[in-house]
C-alpha cells in the first residue's frame, strides 16, 4: 500500500514539474511583458533596461532554473501589475474561488440528483423528456446572458440582491446560481444515464423478482451503484472551478482566481499566471485524488480488486 | 484481531456511513470558514487607522455623506509612482498630489506642494520653494526630504512606469536639498517642460518610505491629498475618507467618504447605477446612455486629453508614404459620421491636429480636413492610384470605447474612395509588441495617444519627426521645429513653435485626425457638482451628495 502511495506521490511531482514547465514556456510565447508595461512609452533602451530588471535578459533554461529553485523556497516570483508577491495575490483570491466553488456545485447536487434519478425511472415518459430539455437548456445557456439577466431581476428590478461584489453572504447568490444551472444540466444527464444502466442489471431484475419494491430496489441498491461516474464528474468539475469561472466571474465582479488569471495573461503577468497554474494543477491532483479515495467508500469491490 | 485481508474481507478504513458524516461535517466547517472575511480588509497606516463603517447618507455638508463610485477595474495599485494604471487615477487624485498640477482644461502648470519653481542660469538646475505646514496622512511633514525620497526612489529603482519615463525623458540626474523647504532638482540636459512632470510624480513621505520601502508602501500608501485610505478590499472595494489635516489646496473636500467598486463588466455597472449601488459609474457605454436617462439618471460626459488617430506608416515602400494619398485618406473619412452614428454623440473632433483642446500647444488656428471623397478620390489618381488600393489595418481589442464599430464603419468609408483594407483584430499586448517594440507596423493602425497627466504637445509630437518609427517622411522641418520648440524656455514663444509644426503637420497629414475619446460617466441625480475632467479620472473637490 505504502508503495503505492509513495509511486502516486512521485507520480503527481513530475506531472507537477512538466506543468511548470509547460506554463513557463507558453507565458514566454504570449509576448514582451516589458512592452506592455511601458507600452507607448518604450524605448529600444528602456526595454533593454526593463528586461533585466525583470530577469527576461537570461535564457529561458536559466530563467527556469531559477525559478524552480525560487519555487522550493516558496517564492512564486513577485507580479509585474502589483509589484507585489505573486503568492500574496493569490492567496488573496484563491479563498474567494473556493467559496463560489463550494457554494456553486452545493446548490447544484441536489437539484441535479433529484432531476437525474426521476428522469431516469421516469425514462420514455412526457416527464423524462421535459427533463431532458431543461438539463440540456442548463447547459447550454451561456453563464453570461444567465448571469446578467439574474442580476437585471434580482438586483436591478426586485433590489432583493446585490449586483456584484462580495460583501455579504447574499452577494454569493447570483454568481452561484449561475454557476449551478450549468452544473445541474450536466450532473442530471450523467446521473439520468448512469442509473438507466443499473436499472437494467441483472440484479435489480433479481430484486425485483424476489418482490423488492421499487423505492427500496432504488435508493438501497441502484443508486448506490450509479454513483460512481456521477462522483467522478463532480469531482473534476471542482477541480475545473478552482481554475476560476472567468466569465461569472467577470460579470459579478467577483474576487477570484479566474478572473486574476485572465487580466494576468493581458498583463503578461508571468509570475502571476505561473502561480495560478501551479496552484490549480495541485488542486486538481488533490480532487483526483479526493475521487480515488472515495471509490472504494462508495463501491467496496473497487477496494478488494 | 482477525486479519481481515486473510478472512477475505476488504481492508476499508471507513465504512461508507462514516465516511459520509465525516465528509459533511468537514463541508459544513469549511463552508463556515469559508464565508469568514478572508485577508482581512487592510487598515491605512494613519495615527487613527482602522475600518470606517460606512455612513448613511445625510444632506449636503455633512459628516456622514457616503459616494459610491463604480469604475471598470478594482483599484488595487496605490503606489502611483510604481504602478500607474487608469483604474486606480481617480483613488491618486484623491490620496496623493505632486509638486506642481496641470491645469485640465487650460493646460497652465500651477502651484501645488511646490509653491513656486525657477530654473537657474545654467537651464538645468531647477530651484523650488516648497509648502509649509503640509502633513501627510500618518501624520509627517512633507518637507525637502520628501521630495528627495520620492525621486531618488524612480533613479535608483527605475519602476518600469509612467512616473519613471517622465523623469528619465526629463534627464533628472538627482535631487539637493537646499533647507527644509527648498530643494533643486538638476537635469542632465536643459529641458524646457520639466515643471510639466512635476504633476506625473506623487511625493510620498520620506520616513514611512524609508521605513516600509517600495513593496510596504504599495500595501501601505500614504499621500497628502484630501482623502486618505481608511478600507482597502482588494479586488472589491477602496475606501477613503476626508483628511481633516489637509492643507487646503483646490477645493474643499465635502463628502465625507468614497468608496471605489470594480465592475470589469460593462452590463453589471450599468445595473449597479441602476440599482443604486453606485451614484456614479465610470465608462458608460454609448449605448446605454439613453436607457440610463429613461430611469431618472443622469449621463455626464467630457472629451478625454486622448486624440483616437489613424496611424499611417510611412516607413515601408507603401503608399502611404506619398503625401496626397495620406490626405486621401484624411478627406475620405467622415469623422462627423463616426461622432454622431457610431459614437452616438460621445466623442468631439480633432481640429486639423493630434493636440486636443486642453493640451498646450492646441493650435486654434487649424480646421478639420472636411469630408470631401470627390476630392479623396482625385488625391488618389493624382497620386496613381485611379484603380483603387489595398491596405492592411491593426485593431487592438478591448482598449478604446467602440473601437471595432468606429473602424468598421472607418473601413466602409474607405471602401467608397477605392481603399479596400484588411482589418486585423489583434489582442493590446500583440498590438503594442508590433507598433512599438518590433517597429512592424502595418499600413494602418488605429491608436489613442495620451496626454493625461502632463498635457502638452511635446508628450506626442516627437512621434512624428524624421527620427521616430511613426513618421521617417517627415521633412526636415518638423523636425526643426520640435528641436527649437524643445530648446524654447519662453512659453509663448514656445507656443508659436508648436502651432507652426502643427500647420506643417496638417498638410501631411501623417495621421487621420479623428476624434478626442469621451469618459462618459452615468450619474445618480443625488450627486451635486460633479464636473467630469478631461484626465480619465474624477475630482471630487466641491461635490456633494443630497437624499
Amino acid at each position: 500500500m505504502s508503495t503505492y502511495w509513495a509511486k502516486r506521490f512521485l507520480r503527481s511531482l513530475i506531472i507537477l514539474i512538466l506543468v511548470t514547465g509547460l506554463v513557463f514556456v507558453l507565458v514566454r510565447l504570449l509576448g514582451d511583458p516589458a512592452a506592455l508595461l511601458l507600452g507607448q512609452n518604450a524605448t529600444p533602451e528602456r526595454l533593454v533596461e526593463v528586461r533585466k530588471q525583470l530577469g527576461l535578459d537570461q535564457p529561458m533554461w536559466v530563467q527556469f532554473v531559477q525559478y524552480l529553485m525560487s519555487l522550493m523556497r516558496g517564492d512564486f516570483g513577485k507580479s509585474l501589475a502589483y509589484g507585489t508577491p505573486a503568492i500574496e495575490i493569490l492567496a488573496n483570491r484563491f479563498p474567494n474561488t473556493v467559496l463560489l466553488s463550494v457554494v456553486g456545485l452545493g446548490l447544484a447536487l441536489i437539484p441535479s440528483i433529484v432531476l437525474g434519478v426521476l428522469a431516469a425511472v421516469k425514462r420514455g415518459t412526457a416527464l423524462d423528456s421535459f427533463l431532458l430539455a431543461v438539463a440540456t437548456l442548463g447547459q447550454a445557456m451561456p453563464s453570461f446572458w444567465l448571469g446578467i439577466m439574474l442580476i437585471l431581476i434580482f438586483s436591478v428590478q426586485l433590489r432583493l440582491l446585490p449586483t456584484s461584489g462580495k460583501d455579504s453572504i447574499q452577494s454569493i447568490l447570483l454568481p452561484a446560481l449561475t454557476l449551478s444551472a450549468i452544473f445541474v444540466g450536466r450532473f442530471t444527464l450523467i446521473l439520468r444515464a448512469s442509473v438507466i444502466e443499473v436499472l437494467q442489471q441483472d440484479y435489480v431484475r433479481t430484486a425485483r423478482s424476489k418482490g423488492l419494491n421499487e423505492r427500496a430496489i432504488l435508493f438501497r441498491h441502484a443508486l448506490a451503484n450509479a454513483i460512481l461516474p456521477f462522483v467522478t464528474i463532480v469531482g473534476m468539475s471542482f477541480g475545473q472551478l478552482l481554475g476560476g469561472a472567468v466569465i461569472t466571474e467577470t460579470v459579478f465582479a467577483w474576487p477570484g482566481v479566474g478572473f486574476l488569471a485572465v487580466q494576468a495573461v493581458n498583463n503578461r503577468d508571468f509570475s502571476v499566471v505561473q502561480a495560478c497554474v501551479i496552484v490549480l494543477a495541485v488542486c486538481i491532483m488533490v480532487c483526483n485524488l479526493a475521487v480515488d479515495l472515495l471509490y472504494p467508500v462508495i463501491d467496496p469491490r473497487i477496494a478488494r480488486a | 484481531m482477525k486479519n481481515q485481508e486473510s478472512s477475505g474481507q476488504p481492508n476499508i478504513l471507513l465504512t461508507r456511513r462514516e465516511f459520509i458524516k465525516l465528509g459533511l461535517t468537514a463541508g459544513g466547517a469549511g463552508l463556515i470558514a469559508a464565508c469568514a472575511p478572508v485577508g482581512a480588509p487592510v487598515a491605512a497606516p494613519t495615527a487613527s487607522s482602522g475600518q470606517v463603517a460606512p455612513s448613511p447618507v445625510a444632506t449636503a455638508g455633512a459628516d456622514t455623506s457616503v459616494l459610491k463610485v463604480g469604475i471598470g477595474e478594482s483599484a488595487d495599485w496605490l503606489s502611483p509612482n510604481m504602478t500607474n494604471r487608469s483604474p486606480s487615477f481617480s483613488v491618486y487624485y484623491a490620496m496623493f498630489e505632486s509638486l506642481a498640477w496641470n491645469d485640465r482644461f487650460t493646460g497652465e502648470v500651477k502651484p501645488m506642494l511646490a509653491k513656486s519653481w525657477k530654473v537657474l542660469d545654467d537651464k538645468v538646475t531647477w530651484e523650488l520653494d516648497l509648502q509649509e505646514g503640509v502633513k501627510f496622512h500618518n501624520g509627517e511633514d512633507f518637507d525637502a526630504e520628501s521630495v528627495k525620497v520620492t525621486f531618488d526612489y524612480l533613479l535608483n529603482d527605475k519602476p518600469p512606469d509612467t512616473p519613471y519615463q517622465r523623469v528619465q525623458t526629463a534627464t533628472l540626474d538627482r535631487v539637493e536639498i537646499v533647507d527644509k523647504y527648498k530643494v533643486r532638482l538638476i537635469t542632465q540636459k536643459p529641458y524646457v517642460i520639466f515643471p510639466r512632470i512635476f504633476n506625473e510624480v506623487y511625493i510620498y513621505p520620506a520616513k514611512h518610505f524609508a521605513k516600509v520601502g517600495p513593496e510596504g508602501f504599495a500595501a501601505e500608501p500614504v499621500g497628502t491629498g484630501k482623502y486618505r485610505l481608511t478600507q482597502w478590499d482588494k479586488g472589491v472595494k477602496t475606501v477613503l475618507e476626508k483628511f481633516d489635516g489637509h492643507w487646503g489646496w483646490g477645493g474643499k473636500a465635502l463628502i465625507n467618504q468614497l468608496e471605489f467598486r470594480g465592475y470589469p463588466e460593462d452590463a453589471t455597472r450599468v445595473a449597479a447605477l441602476k440599482a443604486r449601488e453606485a451614484d456614479i459609474i465610470q465608462g458608460l457605454p454609448p449605448d446605454d446612455a439613453e436607457g440610463i436617462k429613461a430611469e431618472g439618471l443622469n449621463v455626464q460626459w467630457t472629451p478625454l486629453a486622448q486624440a483616437m488617430v489613424l496611424l499611417m506608416d510611412t516607413k515601408q515602400d507603401s503608399p502611404l508614404k506619398n503625401k496626397l494619398v495620406r490626405q486621401a485618406l484624411s478627406y475620405g473619412i467622415d469623422v462627423d459620421s463616426l461622432i454622431k452614428n457610431v459614437m452616438l454623440g460621445y466623442g468631439e473632433k480633432l481640429n486639423g491636429q493630434v493636440l486636443p483642446k486642453s493640451v498646450f500647444g492646441y493650435n486654434p488656428n487649424l480646421q478639420p480636413y472636411p469630408y470631401d471623397p470627390d476630392k479623396a478620390k482625385q488625391l488618389l489618381k493624382d497620386a496613381g492610384f485611379g484603380d483603387g488600393l489595398s491596405l492592411d489595418f491593426d485593431i487592438s481589442q478591448g482598449r478604446y470605447t467602440k473601437q471595432k464599430e468606429v473602424n468598421e464603419a472607418i473601413a466602409g468609408q474607405l471602401a467608397k474612395i477605392g481603399v479596400k483594407t484588411n482589418i486585423n483584430l489583434l489582442e493590446w499586448g500583440v498590438f503594442v509588441d508590433k507598433l512599438f517594440v518590433k517597429g512592424t507596423p502595418t499600413p494602418l493602425n488605429y491608436i489613442g495617444w495620451n496626454y493625461f497627466s502632463a498635457f502638452d504637445a511635446d508628450f506626442v509630437l516627437p512621434r512624428y519627426v524624421s527620427t521616430s518609427p511613426f513618421f521617417p517622411a517627415a521633412p526636415k522641418q518638423m523636425d526643426d521645429l520640435l528641436a527649437q520648440s524643445e530648446a524654447e524656455f519662453d512659453v509663448k514663444k514656445r507656443e508659436q513653435l508648436i502651432h507652426q509644426f502643427t500647420e506643417v503637420m496638417r498638410d501631411e497629414a501623417p495621421s487621420v485626425f479623428l476624434f478626442q475619446a469621451p469618459d462618459v460617466f452615468g450619474v445618480n441625480p443625488r450627486v451635486q457638482n460633479f464636473k467630469p475632467t478631461p484626465d480619465n479620472g474624477i475630482h471630487f473637490e466641491e461635490m456633494t451628495v443630497t437624499t
